[in-house]
């Protein structure tokens, strides 16, 4: 008998062998999808039956939105009030007063009752600014002479001095006609801004970032917890489902509930002339980095602190700051230079400032380092809190 | 099917485990007796996995516990039902049942499990709406899912009144009836004895002994009790001047108890009558698996 037969029946075994290989890799692949889309089945079900769990995630950036949006709106087209008491009624005091009424951010209510006191006026009709022009203001100007208009207002009203920039402003062009002076030069002021966009527009970005740091750390940190407490955890690490799916699961459903959450946020935003051009598909990746880092941080927060009031306090005491401090809600240039420093450490500042210059069209050089600062960020914290995650009671 | 040989544990230099070794045979009902903090259930923690050992060899249903492969393997054919275990509570009883089920790769019909386990009425519940002997009985739905080979179940019963007990104990021995090997921890003598095969008893992390309840009971306590109560005080106090030149007595609130090693029944009553000395009740106790851990340990289960 030749070897032949038995190389063959070797033969056959391997790839036998082979098939079977390939048949239980691919068995485990389907039943770790399986379990994967079971548990995200289950974190669906929990989330749509938790109120307050839908309010932080999905209602709160859309209250942002509308609350922030209206405030900026306002910033952008402020349109003041101006009381004036026309004691002169001349055709200059008209005149001013026209002047006035015309600038694009005021308009003009002429009283017709006498004012004894400017003050008990302002008060009693619950007003900030009240501008007085005294009788026979017009025939002395027209005399040559100096005559003075008085302005009596609230220093406490943040409105009072924008209106008195504005009077001024309409002073001077007045005093430079009188006193027919020719202008040398003047201040064409421009921004830099792509044309279209708006403090909204700026602010998104932002938001979005918060939107979704704050769900990724409060969701990641609630599931932990509740199933660290109640033995769920212990329990899943008895099954045949790995660390991993439920560390995948959880992170999936953290991203689907912060896309959700971004794109209310944009949709309500649209309400405050939004530009929808400003949404990128690598959008995307920058919410997919915030879920990783901010989740990242809530694993590390439940290895580190076992008590569940001091993981949900010391959550808060991370957030809270970075909101505030990293230039997501409040913008940078307004902070002192020591506050810019300190909102260098805060992961958000570089998800949210990535994510204003992509959403701004400023891919500069400054966006590529936030990025890569970003996605070292995303990773390395979403890596040690895989590591820290203990499933075992050991 | 469980084969544990000198398995130890320390934690921080302590020992909580010492030299522990026992068998579990295929369709046996094996129970661990043993109070509180004697070490139960850090042995279910390490046979399934959740804690790891100091020392000792382990292979469960030929599998061996150390090697990460085959404790995948070993985690597709057992149940578990940890001690205090709660499941989602924001889900109802079918959904949770079903959520836990497609962790294996095969499961009971829902509807058969819930038949099981007299949870039809509450498919629907949510589970924290439940009272705490329906979600005991949900948690038992739960590590019988996976239709396993062998269940191991951390004091299933504590917690519960006599009457849903007595359904988890029908529950337990329908299971074993069908040949499913259960492995059960209890501090209460008398689970053991209703429902073990055998039964090992534990006392600060070290096996006393291992046997049928009916064997150990033999073996350590071949007598019972007589219980006497009496009308009064005063005949009680005669009794005991008459009776304990005899035997040795125990006085436990207003009853005696004698132990029939000593005495028999009819001397007792003869002692008694002679005496003229009246009692209102007397009982004779058949020995139990709580005098045996009396025996072995020289202390009293927690929970009798």
């Amino acid at each position: 008998m030749s070897n032949k037969p038995d190389s063959e029946k070797n033969k056959e075994i391997k790839e036998n062998n082979f098939k079977n290989r390939i048949k239980t890799f691919l068995h485990s692949i389907l039943a770790s999808i399986r379990r994967i889309s079971n548990q995200i089945g289950v974190i669906s079900l929990r989330y749509f039956r938790s109120p307050s769990t839908i309010f932080w995630s999905v209602v709160y950036p859309v209250i942002l939105v509308l609350l922030f949006g209206a405030l900026f709106s306002r910033s952008v087209n402020p349109n003041y009030e101006l009381s004036v008491a026309d004691l002169d009624e001349s055709d200059q005091s008209r005149d001013f007063i026209e002047r006035l009424d015309n600038s694009s951010s005021l308009s003009v209510e002429v009283i017709d009752e006498l004012v004894i006191s400017e003050e008990n006026w302002l008060k009693e009709n619950n007003k900030d600014i009240l501008l007085v022009i005294p009788t026979d203001w017009g025939i002395i100007l027209s005399l040559n002479t100096s005559s003075n208009i008085t302005v009596f207002h609230d220093p406490a009203s943040p409105q009072s001095r924008d209106i008195i920039e504005i009077i001024e402003e309409v002073t001077s062009e007045l005093n430079i006609e009188i006193l027919q002076i020719e202008v040398k030069f003047g201040l064409i002021i421009d921004n830099y801004q792509i044309e279209g966009l708006s403090f909204i527009d700026s602010f998104v970005p932002g938001l979005i970032m918060i939107a979704v740091s704050t769900i990724a750390l409060f969701t990641g940190l609630n599931y932990d917890l509740e199933e660290k407490q109640s033995g769920i955890l212990y329990k899943l690490s008895l099954t045949p489902s790995y660390r991993y799916e439920w560390i995948l699961s959880k992170q999936i459903w953290q991203i689907c509930l912060a896309l959700i959450a971004s794109t209310l946020a944009i949709l309500f935003a649209l309400i405050f002339d939004f530009n929808a051009a400003n949404i990128r598909p690598m959008m995307i990746l920058f919410i997919i980095y915030g879920t990783m880092t901010f989740s990242g941080i809530a694993m590390i927060l439940n290895r580190i602190i076992s008590n569940p009031d001091g993981v949900m306090f010391a959550s808060i005491l991370i957030i809270i700051p970075q909101i505030l401090l990293s230039g997501s809600l409040i913008q940078l240039d307004t902070f002192p230079t020591f506050l810019l420093y300190i909102a260098r450490i805060f992961p958000l500042f570089y998800l949210s400032e990535s994510m204003r210059f992509l959403m701004l069209e400023n891919v500069s050089q400054q966006f590529w380092l936030y990025y890569a600062i970003s996605t070292v960020l995303a990773f390395v914290l979403f890596i040690i809190g895989i590591f820290v995650t203990n499933w075992r009671k050991e | 099917m469980i084969v544990v040989s000198n398995l130890q544990k320390s934690i921080n230099s302590e020992e909580i485990l010492s030299s522990i070794s026992f068998k579990v045979h295929k369709g046996e009902f094996f129970c661990f007796l043993g109070p509180d903090g004697s070490g139960k259930s850090t042995i279910i923690d390490i046979l399934v996995g959740l804690r790891k050992p100091t020392e000792g060899k382990i292979t469960i249903l030929g599998y061996d516990r150390y090697n990460p492969l085959e404790m995948r393997e070993i985690k597709k054919v057992i149940g578990v039902l940890p001690q205090e275990f709660r499941t989602h509570d924001n889900l109802s009883v079918k959904e949770n049942i079903l959520f836990w089920g497609k962790m294996y790769d095969k499961m009971f019909d829902i509807n058969e499990m819930l038949d099981k386990f007299k949870l039809v009425d509450k498919a629907n519940t949510r589970y924290r709406k439940l009272p705490g002997n329906l979600k005991r009985r949900v948690g038992l739905a739960i590590a019988f899912v996976n239709k396993p080979e062998i269940v191991f179940l951390d004091e299933p019963t504590t917690g519960l009144d006599q009457f849903a007990k007595k359904e988890v104990w029908e529950i337990l021995l329908d299971f074993k009836r069908q040949g499913t090997t259960i492995f059960m921890t209890t501090n209460q003598a008398i689970e053991p004895q209703v429902l073990a095969d055998r039964v090992a008893i534990i006392h600060k992390g070290l096996i006393k002994d291992v046997g049928s309840p009916v064997e150990l009971i033999d073996r350590y306590s071949s007598s019972g009790k007589i219980i006497i109560r009496f009308t009064s005080s005063d005949e009680r106090s005669s009794a005991i001047q008459k009776l304990q030149s005899d035997c040795p007595i125990e006085i436990i609130d207003d009853n005696i108890e004698i132990s029939s090693d000593e005495i028999t029944l009819l001397e007792i009553l003869a002692k008694l009558d002679k005496a003229n000395i009246r009692y209102s009740d007397l009982i004779t106790q058949k020995p139990t698996l709580n005098d045996v851990f009396i025996t072995l340990t020289g202390e009293k289960l927690n929970n009798t």
